[in-house]
C-alpha cells in the first residue's frame, strides 16, 4: 500500500470541467489529459493518484474505501444514498431534475403513472412527497425515449439546457431538485489524511470563489 | 435452479479467512473471560419491538411474522437483546457482559456490502463512575495490543455535542435536525447557508469551523477553551478533558483524537462516546460508548450503562491483507507410522495428514494444493 491519496474522478463531462479547475489550483493534470486508454494516473507533483470512472462507480469505491475522494454530481449520491463527506459543491456540472412528457401529458390525470427514469429513488421520493403512487420504469440509455415510444406517461431526468427534450418535443411540467458536482471523501480517509484532503479542498474552494469564476 | 447459489449480500466463508476470523474470536473472548466479564448469548431472532425507535442499520431489516402474528427481525445489533434480556431476568446489577454474534442489516443490493456481519462486545451496566469508561479504553488499547494492530488511533467524542449546542441557538426542533445532518455529514455547502442565521450568536465563530472540529485531542480541547458553553455542555468537555489527561498520564504514547464533529456510533448513546482504528482500517474497528437511557426502552428506571462493540468483519480483512500464506505440509506415512505422522503432526505449524494409499496419489494432493509433501515412508527406509 502506497501512501497516496486515491481521487475516483467521474469521467466524461464532469472531468472535463473537473480538471481544469484542479489546473488553476496548481495540480499538475498532464498525464490525465494526455490519458490514451488509461484509466488510472499518478499526478507527478502531488501525492494523489486519479481513477476514472463511471459516477455510481465512484460512489460504490467511495463507500467501500477503496478511493478516498471521489469528484462526483449529486444526483448519483443522492440516488446511490451517500454516507460519504461532502466537503465542497464545485459549481461545475450544473442541471436540473425535471419531470417531463410528450404536450398530450396531464400530470392531473386520475391513474397509476408509469414513470421512465434512471433513477429510480429520487422519482419515488418526488411522487411520495405529493402523495402520489406510481410505476417508476428503470431506463438505462435515453430516457426520452419513454414517452414517444408510449413505455412511460412521463419521465424524470437531468437536464442542462433543455435542449435534448425540447428536439424530442417533450416539455418540461415540473423542476425538482438542482444538480452539481461534488468533492466527496470516505470518513475514515479524512481521519487518516486528513491535511492532505482539507489542503486540495481549500485549493480547489479558493479558485471556484474567485470573482472571475463565477 | 438457486441450489448452488447465494442470495446477494451473504457469503461462505472458507479457510484462512474463518481461522483468521475464529482466532480474533478466540483472542477476544478469553480476554473478556480473564477480566471477570460474564458471557451471553441471545438468539439471532427478536421481536421488531426491541429494535424501535433507535435507528440501527438504517432501519433495513430482515423481517417476517412469527406464528403469534408479530413482526420479527434478524437482529441488527447486540446491545439492545443484551438490555431486553437485563430488564426482564433480575439479573443482579452492577455487572459486566461480553457477547460475540452476527447481525443483520440490508444494504444496497450488489453494492459489495455483507448483511452478515460478526461483532464481539462488551456492556458494563450499573456503573456510573467514570471508571467505566476507563475500563473501556483499556480494553480497547490491550486488545489492539493482543491483535498485532498496527498505527491505532483513539478518538473521543461526545455523544450529544451538536444536539445540545444546537438546541441552545434554536427553538425549531426540524431546524436542529437539519444543521445537525448537515454537519453530521459534512454537506459544508448547505451547512454554511443552514448556520448563516446565527451571525450574531455567541457561538458563531465556532459554528463557523465545527465541520473541522476533529483532531490531536490537546488541539481540540485548545479550540474549544476558547468558548463559553452552557453549564449542561462544560460539564461533558470538562469530563473529556478529565479523560484524556488521564490517558495522557497512563498511557502517554497512545495517539488520542477528538471528534466534536461526527454523528455518534449510535443513535442510543448519551455520554462520552468511544472509537479506534488503525492504519490499515477503513472503518472503526472497535467503537463505544455511554447509554444511560437506553434500559428506559424496555423498564421502569433508567441504569447507567457503558458499552464497547468490535468490528470482527473488519479485523478480519486486515489480518488477512497482512497475513503470511504458509503452504500446507502433506504427511505421507504407511500403516505402520501413526504415532511418528501424529508427533510430526503436532510439532509443524501448517500440517495434515494425507490419507493417500500411495505415494503418486498423496503427490497429486500435495500438488492439487500447491503443497509440501513430506514422505515419511522414504525417510524411514533411508
Amino acid at each position: 500500500m502506497t501512501d497516496r491519496i486515491k481521487i475516483a474522478l467521474t469521467k466524461g463531462r464532469v472531468e472535463k470541467q473537473t480538471v481544469p479547475l484542479m489546473e488553476a489550483a496548481g495540480f499538475n493534470m498532464a498525464p490525465v489529459r494526455d490519458k490514451q486508454r488509461k484509466l488510472i494516473f499518478d499526478l507527478p507533483d502531488d501525492p494523489y493518484t486519479v481513477i476514472l470512472a463511471k459516477g455510481p462507480d465512484v460512489s460504490t469505491y467511495l463507500s467501500q474505501g477503496a478511493v478516498d475522494i471521489g469528484i462526483v454530481g449529486s444526483d448519483i449520491l443522492t440516488e446511490q444514498q451517500s454516507q460519504a463527506y461532502e466537503l465542497l459543491d464545485l459549481g461545475i456540472g450544473k442541471c436540473q431534475f425535471v419531470l417531463a412528457s410528450t404536450a398530450d401529458f396531464d400530470p392531473k390525470a386520475s391513474k397509476r403513472k408509469v414513470i421512465g427514469t434512471k433513477y429510480p429513488l429520487i422519482t419515488q421520493r418526488y411522487f411520495a412527497e405529493r402523495g402520489e403512487d406510481v410505476e417508476v420504469v428503470k431506463i438505462e440509455g435515453s430516457v426520452e425515449l419513454a414517452p414517444l415510444i408510449g413505455m412511460a406517461d412521463a419521465i424524470v431526468d437531468i437536464t442542462e439546457t433543455g435542449t435534448t427534450l425540447r428536439e424530442n418535443r417533450l416539455q418540461i411540467y415540473d423542476r425538482l431538485q438542482p444538480v452539481s458536482t461534488r468533492i466527496v471523501v470516505n470518513p475514515m480517509s479524512l481521519k487518516q489524511h486528513r491535511k492532505a484532503i482539507f489542503d486540495l479542498v481549500d485549493r480547489l474552494n479558493a479558485v471556484i470563489t474567485q470573482p472571475e469564476n463565477v | 435452479m438457486m441450489r448452488n447459489q447465494l442470495p446477494s449480500g451473504v457469503r461462505d466463508e472458507l479457510g484462512a479467512s474463518a481461522q483468521i476470523k475464529e482466532q480474533i474470536v478466540a483472542t477476544i473472548q478469553r480476554y473478556f473471560a480473564k477480566r471477570g466479564f460474564e458471557k451471553v448469548i441471545t438468539p439471532v431472532v427478536e421481536y421488531q419491538d426491541v429494535f424501535e425507535d433507535y435507528d440501527v442499520g438504517q432501519k433495513k431489516l430482515f423481517k417476517f411474522l412469527a406464528a403469534d402474528g408479530n413482526m420479527v427481525v434478524l437482529r441488527p445489533d447486540l446491545t439492545l437483546p443484551l438490555a431486553r434480556v437485563i430488564s426482564s431476568t433480575n439479573i443482579k446489577l452492577p455487572a459486566k457482559f461480553y457477547y460475540t454474534g452476527d447481525i443483520f442489516r440490508i444494504n444496497r443490493a450488489l453494492s459489495g456490502s455483507q448483511d452478515e456481519m460478526t461483532q464481539a462486545g462488551a456492556e458494563l451496566i450499573g456503573f456510573d463512575s467514570v471508571k467505566a469508561e476507563q475500563e473501556c479504553l483499556v480494553m480497547m488499547m490491550q486488545l489492539s495490543d493482543r491483535l498485532a494492530l498496527t498505527g491505532v488511533q483513539l478518538e473521543l467524542g461526545i455523544a450529544r455535542f451538536a444536539k445540545l449546542i444546537l438546541e441552545s441557538l434554536v427553538a425549531d426542533e426540524r431546524q436542529v435536525r437539519q444543521i445537525e445532518d448537515a454537519l453530521f455529514q459534512k454537506q459544508v455547502t448547505q451547512y454554511n447557508q443552514l448556520i448563516a442565521p446565527f451571525e450574531k450568536a455567541a457561538l458563531y465563530p465556532l459554528l463557523r469551523i465545527w465541520p473541522r472540529l476533529f483532531g490531536p485531542a490537546a488541539t481540540v480541547l485548545e479550540t474549544v477553551s476558547q468558548f463559553t458553553f452552557p453549564a449542561v455542555i462544560q460539564r461533558e468537555l470538562d469530563e473529556l478533558r478529565q479523560i484524556v489527561a488521564w490517558l495522557a498520564d497512563k498511557f502517554g504514547e497512545q495517539d488520542v483524537q477528538i471528534d466534536l464533529s461526527a454523528k455518534a456510533p449510535q443513535d442510543y448513546y448519551t455520554g462520552i462516546t468511544f472509537q479506534a482504528y488503525s492504519d490499515h482500517s477503513s472503518s472503526y474497528l472497535f467503537s463505544g460508548g455511554r447509554y444511560d437511557h437506553l434500559l428506559a426502552h424496555f423498564q421502569e428506571t433508567n441504569v447507567a450503562a457503558i458499552g464497547l462493540g468490535i468490528d470482527i468483519e473488519r479485523l478480519v480483512e486486515i489480518k488477512q491483507a497482512t497475513a503470511p500464506t504458509q503452504p500446507m505440509t502433506y504427511i505421507y506415512f504407511d500403516d505402520q507410522q501413526w504415532a511418528l505422522a501424529e508427533q510430526k503432526l503436532m510439532t509443524l505449524d501448517r500440517a495434515q495428514l494425507c490419507l493417500a494409499d500411495s505415494r503418486e496419489q498423496a503427490q497429486q494432493i500435495a500438488d492439487a494444493h500447491e503443497g509440501r509433501l513430506l514422505d515419511l515412508t522414504k525417510e524411514a527406509s533411508i
